[in-house]
């Protein structure tokens, strides 16, 4: 050790308002990159990011969706954020340096306000998550707009998550405590967005919890009152500053922030509690935009397509997936007038009809298929392909679930408790249908190969026996969102592919009537198409004809019946 | 006449039922003074008094000419004072140098540049410039040791409260302090807790000695040592009975009280007068 040397230096000396902003500002930059490099944020951040990512790598960008997903993922690292800076604030007491510290000039209010603002890093840090998210999705042909408020939920709730660490360590100071009540905060948002679940017309308590999802309900016909909610979180944000602050001596500022935060949490909180107008019922809306009159339709050939406001972008798509089908078709077969109309069907309209009105939105037409407001991408847009193709060959087939459904009991396409299903196991048509579906694409034959493997099936006659049904991704709620197929027909359909399409599509137009005829059976259209794929030992489901019933294999009671 | 650097009149500290300070008064000033006492006689609260981390319950204490009873009198002490507790605490995963720029922030350092210069400084101070990038849970116990007491001379304090400061040093690092705390006090005070005589043989001008809550002794360590004389023998055998009875390097036995048989008397050191002067406290302490 050597002396002190003369230059030695002293504080500098000046106004103490400026002191101690000084101080808060360096100590706040302090706390916050040794926030940014604990490794509790950095998981927190990479779990965030590889949620987002899972959560939507197979569907493509509808933004008005994305922007919640992002806010989701991010309660990841709002959580991690708790937990850091619940240890951060409460260092000195972990390694008894308040001794110490109490001798220093610094009052402990400036190392708490340093410690709130500390926050803004990681705050900075999901911000630049959500944006990268969002830059990702709108480089693949997004669809629809973001909502500004949703996307600043997420570091809202990251900066809650923030100051909810520091004000526990101030007035619960014991480790114990900040995981303790992300348990609580989890158990709340678990409770929120998945056991009371449905829709936004459920009630409007729910939206008292940090974050509330779509619950699988289109955006379009949601209340969302995600401004009211925004100001809801960050009047939350500053009244749990305020809280920690006030562990120490209250100053004249930190009592009027306070008050200021309390009447903005309760005239935002209120806000979100307000009862819906009746006449905001979610059915009639989904009525009325699926009307044709409200949506952009395009006439190509011989379909319409009609998108949603703010779909347009995926007509191509749908016509790409569509033409190669009605390409395959014989002249004669090709349904006409055929639309494609997208409809909000497979969004829990059920749960709507709950809580809104009769469930009676725009119901289809027997020349039409209904994509519903998902599209697959990357894994899934072979699923997607696959399901939208079979909805134009089972109409050309004359595959439709009407008759089987019981429109008393159900909204048209919708396959769940008290409802009831037709299939066409065992008939010629399906194999058709199927075929058509599979040759659409590379990834649609792909995606029911793969299908027919796991699912129990067999894509080789000699080494198993297909599942007795199969079930397919539904991007097309109508017309084959009751349908149920059957294995065998499916593994038949995979042998169809392997041969040269322009062949199987000769046959089919030679035999076109006869494939297309209820009555024909598989067995029949393996000798009309060359296919020698045997039936397998036991039959494919277990159906004795429209009108009995049979218990669903989720233990629900629901029909099957075979389709008309 | 100027008042000193610290005044302190009657002051006293109870916890509870114990007495942890009684009516102590002494002032200090410019130079090093030595506080030495058993466990328990009440330095480290004198010290935490000092530092303004305890309010005494009675008495008047005066510290760099201000009121620390007041809030911003205490304020300003604690611009100016550096205080090495008993056991200061550190942040195993800070290093060296992030552990100082954080309380030198909270020293009011907050200009970068003058602040990084100060750490660089107290932290070759103690010789640990080539460990500022070391994270503080690799360094050893002396390095942490030295750690502490470069915080305690962030912003160049005025009045240095050291609360054992040389435990855990070795010998060549205790010298080193030595050398470093002799020159701190040319220009500052500095209070030195310590259950080392030697320590306050080589650096101090001043021993203060306390035990039970009271001081018992205030002089020179000269004067300490005065107190043992005609209380130190030297024998060739181990006496019997009572008293503290060790064995020196020449193979003679040095006893402090009564003389043993044929002893003969022996220069007294501190050590000897600070074990005579708190007696069976200082006992149990050797025990």
């Amino acid at each position: 050790m050597t002396a002190a040397t003369p230059d030695t230096v002293r504080p500098v000396r000046r106004h103490g308002g400026l002191r101690a902003a000084a101080r808060v500002r360096v100590l706040a930059r302090i706390e916050g990159r040794r926030l940014l490099a604990r490794p509790t944020v950095l998981a927190g951040a990479g779990l965030s990011l590889l949620t987002m990512v899972t959560l939507t790598r197979t569907t493509a960008p509808v933004l008005n969706r994305d922007d919640t997903t992002a806010s989701a993922a991010l309660l990841v690292l709002a959580a991690a954020t708790l937990l850091a800076t619940n240890a951060a604030a409460l260092r000195s007491r972990r390694r008894a340096t308040d001794e110490l510290l109490a001798s220093m000039p610094t009052p402990p209010r400036v190392r708490t306000l340093a410690s709130l603002c500390s926050v803004a890093g990681v705050v900075a840090l999901a911000g630049l998550l959500g944006g990268a998210f969002l830059l990702w999705r709108l480089a693949a042909d997004p669809v629809t707009a973001p909502d500004p408020f949703e996307l600043l939920t997420g570091p809202a709730l990251v900066a809650l998550g923030g100051c909810l660490g520091v004000a526990l360590a101030r007035w619960a100071p014991s480790v114990t405590v900040a995981p303790v009540v992300v348990v609580g905060l989890a158990a709340l948002e678990f409770s929120v967005n998945l056991l009371i679940g449905g829709s936004e017309y459920g009630g409007r308590v729910k939206w008292l919890a940090p974050f509330v999802g779509q619950h699988g309900v289109a955006r379009e016909l949601l209340i969302r009152p995600t401004g009211w909610h925004l100001a809801y979180l960050v009047a939350l944000v500053a009244v749990l500053g305020c809280v920690a602050l006030l562990r120490h001596p209250a100053t004249r500022p930190t009592i009027a922030t306070a008050g200021a935060a309390v009447l903005v949490l309760l005239l935002a909180g209120g806000a979100q509690l307000r009862p819906l107008d009746p006449a905001q019922d979610p059915n009639a809306l989904a009525a009325e935009l699926t009307a044709a009159a409200a949506q952009d339709c395009e006439q190509r050939d011989d379909v319409t397509y009609c998108a949603l406001p703010g779909y347009e972008p995926w007509v191509d798509r749908w016509a790409a997936t569509v033409e190669p089908v009605l390409a395959r078709l014989p002249e004669r077969a090709r349904p006409r007038p055929l639309t494609v109309r997208q409809d909000f069907l497979g969004t829990r309209l059920e749960s709507l009809a709950d809580h809104g009105g009769p469930g009676t939105a725009a119901e289809p037409t027997h020349s039409e298929v209904r994509p519903g407001l998902w599209r697959g991408r990357n894994a899934g847009e072979g699923a997607y392909q696959f399901g939208l193709a079979l909805g134009v060959a089972a109409l050309a087939v004359g595959l439709s679930p009407d008759g089987a459904l019981s429109p008393a009991d159900a909204l048209p396409g919708q396959v769940g408790e008290g409802l009831q299903a037709c299939t066409p196991a065992g008939q010629a048509r399906s194999v058709v249908a199927l075929w058509l579906a599979g040759q659409t694409s590379e990834r649609s034959a792909e995606y029911l190969r793969n299908e027919v493997e796991r699912q129990g099936g067999t894509t080789a006659p000699a080494t198993g026996t297909p599942a007795p049904e199969i079930y397919f991704a539904r991007p097309a709620a109508h017309p084959i969102g009751a349908l149920n197929f059957g294995g065998w027909e499916a593994a038949v359909a995979v042998q169809l592919l392997r041969q040269a399409p322009d062949h199987i599509a000769g046959l089919v137009d030679r035999h076109w009537d006869t494939l297309s005829d209820p009555a024909t059976t598989t067995d029949e259209a393996l000798a009309l198409l060359g296919a020698d794929y045997p039936a397998p030992g036991r039959p494919p489901a277990d159906v004795r004809g429209p009108g009995s019933t049979e218990a669903g294999s989720s233990g629900t009671d629901w029909r099957l019946v075979a389709c008309p | 006449m100027n008042e000193p650097t610290v005044e302190i009149n009657g002051l006293g500290r109870r916890f509870g039922r114990l007495r942890a300070l009684d009516d102590v008064s002494f002032s200090l000033d410019d130079g090093i003074t030595g506080l030495l006492g058993p466990n328990g006689a009440g330095k480290t609260t004198m010290l935490r008094c000092l530092a303004t981390v305890e309010t005494p319950d009675t008495g008047r204490l005066r510290i760099l000419r201000r009121d620390p009873g007041r809030v911003s009198e205490r304020t300003e002490i604690r611009r100016r004072l550096g205080y090495l507790p008993q056991e200061p605490g550190f942040y195993p995963n800070f290093t060296a140098y992030d552990f100082l720029d954080y309380l030198a922030v909270l020293k009011e350092l907050v200009d970068d540049g003058q602040r990084r210069r100060e750490v660089r400084r107290v932290l070759d101070a103690v010789d640990l410039g080539d460990r500022a990038m070391t994270k503080i849970r690799k360094l050893s116990g002396g390095m942490r040791r030295r750690l502490a007491l470069a915080q305690a001379l962030l912003a160049d304090p005025q009045l240095l409260i050291l609360d054992e400061p040389t435990t855990g040093l070795d010998p060549g690092q205790r010298l080193r302090f030595r050398d470093l705390v002799s020159r701190l006090g040319e220009d500052r005070t500095v209070l030195l807790s310590t259950h080392q005589t030697e320590d306050v043989a080589a650096l101090c001008e001043r021993v203060i000695v306390m035990d039970r809550g009271r001081v018992l002794f205030d002089g020179p360590p000269r004067g300490l040592a005065e107190t043992a004389r005609g209380s130190v023998w030297l024998a060739e055998q181990r006496p019997a009975g009572g008293g503290v009875t060790w064995r020196n390097a020449d193979g003679r036995y040095r006893t402090i009280g009564d003389p043993p048989a044929g002893a003969e008397l022996a220069d007294p050191t501190i050590e000897d007068g600070y074990l005579l002067l708190v007696g069976d406290a200082a006992l149990a302490d050797v025990a």
